[in-house]
């Protein structure tokens, strides 16, 4: 189904999330900018069970200041740069679609664990970010982990494609895993 | 909105002071791997010490409150970070603790012991490396 395009200012996750998440800015750029378009992206967002909503499809035009640009390179490996470009765009569709924020990073383990709040509970939320590789799958793991939480939590798991900017964005009651 | 019937950890007992804490460590753990994801070992590790004792106090306010899930969480971040900072004793120490909880889930459980395992598997490989380094240090 098509919609109206939505519109978000990538900066404005740094207003909207308490932690410091200014510093995923400059990666999401990276992974989002083209020489044809340098200061947006048209990014397709697709929801399950966010809101109430079993499905939903929004279009989303994501734009952002050339001040916002790394001046100097990165200096980090290649799936770094994807990883931190996902957890913005993760805060970018929590921000736009839902009243829920990034509260917290813990680690667990081997592991980072981020946590979201709608003011009276936290909850899981697993990210992930890929170039090409096939969205759907890669989502299905980010679920099946987030799912084997130890704490029993209900989460979110978000998971964004670069190639092609997309992004699945979906609740999860933890009692799914025993089906 | 959220579905309001969604299963989480609650913060009705956390007060602002709490929150502030808890931003306050994951900025730490968030620097810390962008440090780390530089190569930038000392300035990370500094970072991931900063967070493991404010995961700490964390812990320890929770378990004050009787919050023991919560407190299980922010003590196996605390011994993790510990880790990242390269304090091995520590954070073998804080998981022992935890393990010694009667109230842990299996599946947390599992997952401290687990990773308490690795921790004396790695300190094991440096303890038996450290002759050769300090003999190549001149030491």
């Amino acid at each position: 189904m098509e919609n109206a395009l939505d519109e978000y200012q990538l900066e404005a996750i740094c207003r909207e999330h308490p932690i410091a998440v200014a510093m995923f800015v400059p990666f999401a750029i990276a992974r989002l900018h083209r020489e044809s378009s340098p200061t947006e992206a048209r990014v397709r967002v697709r929801m399950r069970n966010i809101g109430g909503q079993p499905e939903e499809e929004r279009a989303l035009r994501l734009f952002w200041s050339v001040e916002s640009m790394a001046k100097q390179p990165l200096a980090v490996q290649e799936h770094v740069v994807t990883e931190w470009a996902a957890l913005a765009m993760a805060c970018v569709v929590l921000a736009k679609y839902t009243p829920l924020r990034l509260r917290a990073v813990a680690l667990q383990g081997d592991r980072f664990d981020y946590w979201v709040t709608d003011g009276r509970g936290d909850y899981g939320l697993e990210i992930s970010g890929t170039l090409e590789e096939d969205i759907e799958g890669r989502h299905r793991d980010k679920v099946r982990q987030l799912l084997a939480n130890p704490y029993r939590n209900d989460g979110y798991a978000v998971t964004v494609r670069f190639a092609v900017p997309e992004v699945l964005f979906s609740f999860h009651r933890f009692e799914e895993q025993a089906r | 909105m959220n579905d309001p019937s969604a299963t989480g950890f609650d913060r009705q007992r956390l007060d602002d002071a709490f929150a502030a804490d808890e931003v306050r460590k994951s900025n730490w753990i968030l620097e810390g791997r962008l440090l780390e994801a530089r190569q930038q070992w000392d300035e990370a590790a500094q970072k991931f010490a900063q967070a493991a004792e404010q995961e700490e106090r964390l812990g320890n306010h929770c378990t004050t409150l009787g919050l023991s899930d919560r407190a299980s969480l922010h003590c196996f971040s605390a011994a993790s970070c510990w880790a990242r900072a390269g304090n091995f004793y520590r954070a073998i120490a804080l998981c022992d603790d935890l393990l010694r909880r009667a109230d842990l889930t299996e599946p947390l459980r599992q997952r401290i012991e687990d990773y308490a395992d690795a921790l004396r598997g790695r300190r094991a490989q440096w303890l038996t490396g450290l002759p050769q380094l300090a003999a190549s240090a001149g030491v």
